[in-house]
């Protein structure tokens, strides 16, 4: 079967619709998180922002899409998984937990799950 | 949920398995946060010493490289890579567009047309460079350009990024941090950079490369997407994962 039909080939999906965008999701653990900041600037596309003043500050991710269009619910919009936040955050709070997914022309083929590099040594 | 996500593999291997060219590749990332402080000349120009040595089609070097170290001209740069993309924006971002209906249509056409320069990462990271929301160039103290000879045998571009991964590994191994910059291609024909930079045939700008020292610690490994490898052999095929 071929990976892809001569339909979705042709499609471009439409980004203001969440149905043809699965995003990357980003989790945040809030009680590891002391709010430094790093992520925020290390962040590929300038999601992560903080909300709120003082003791109330606290990590959030942008869920609009950057072109100013619709907000994409229980997803984090526009999260690459390139998991430069976690590498770069000192207390091992914040991971991207999936990659992201388009449908039809930008649809993921012969792709499997986020993993740690790996050795095959045994 | 996320806790027990969070636990689930956060921990890069602290195994000794790898040896210190792997741990140079695995470890390096993308760095978006530098400090002030200036790259030395001599570590400057031992990182292009290794870009000097990537394999390329029939020995041909199909590259050239500029190096910037003038804040203000680096400034002066993102700003106009932001104005082009303010430019591009109202045809791009169709949600807010004073195009109205017309710019989806037109949007996805131009899409179709372009399938790598519109993918939607970039496709999304132009309204927010418009909108300043997304850096350019980071803040880097240098900024070092890779030009393609374009008479270059076969696929120069792929030359490129040979000549360009020495530089940002070798960049990686001295502490360095590096980002890749594609977006200085929008310059490409821009007449003012091409008459300051001194940028004429068969030159023209490919790719740029920010270079600084981090703020941060920002190396580690990190998950990625397994991609599914082929494999023939006795006369089988498998699928690896």
């Amino acid at each position: 079967m071929a990976l892809m039909s001569f339909g979705e080939k042709m499609r471009i999906p439409s980004y203001d619709n969440s149905e043809h965008c699965k995003m990357a999701r980003v989790s945040i653990d809030h009680e590891k998180c002391n709010c430094c900041g790093l992520c925020v600037k290390a962040c590929l596309p300038s999601i992560l922002y903080f909300e709120g003043k003082g003791k109330d500050r606290k990590l959030q991710v942008n869920r609009n899409r950057p072109t100013g269009g619709c907000e994409t619910g229980d997803v984090n919009c526009y999260c690459v998984a390139c998991n430069d936040c976690m590498a770069i955050c000192e207390q091992g709070a914040i991971k991207a937990v999936s990659s992201a997914d388009y449908k039809y022309r930008y649809k993921q083929v012969m792709r499997g799950e986020l993993a740690m590099p790996r050795t095959f040594n045994s | 949920m996320e806790k027990k996500e969070l636990e689930q593999g956060t921990e890069p291997s602290v195994d000794d398995d790898w040896n210190p060219v792997e741990r140079v590749i695995l470890e390096r990332r993308s760095v978006r946060y530098y400090r002030d402080r200036q790259v030395p000349e001599n570590l400057v120009r031992r990182i292009l010493e290794a870009g000097r040595f990537a394999p390329s089609a029939g020995n041909y070097q199909a590259w050239r490289c500029i190096v910037i170290r003038d804040r203000g001209m680096i400034d002066a740069m993102e700003k106009d890579v932001r104005m082009m993309c303010r430019m591009l924006k109202p045809v791009l971002a169709w949600e807010t567009s004073p195009l109205g209906p017309v710019a989806k249509p037109v949007a996805k056409t131009l899409t179709w047309l372009l399938p790598n320069k519109l993918h939607h990462e970039p496709y999304g990271a132009i309204p927010a460079m418009a909108d300043g929301k997304v850096g350019v160039f980071h803040g880097a103290p240098t900024l070092i350009l890779l030009l393609k000879d374009k008479r270059g045998p076969g696929k120069p571009e792929v030359d490129i990024g040979c000549c360009g991964e020495n530089i940002v590994l070798a960049a990686h191994s001295h502490g360095l941090g590096t980002c890749w910059v594609g977006f200085v291609e929008l310059l490409r024909q821009n007449p003012i950079w091409k008459k300051r930079l001194g940028i004429e045939y068969p030159y023209e700008i490919c790719e740029g490369i920010a270079l600084g020292y981090p703020v941060g610690k920002p190396d580690g490994m990190v998950p990625r997407e397994i991609h599914h490898v082929k494999w023939f052999e006795n006369g089988t095929m498998k699928v690896l994962t």
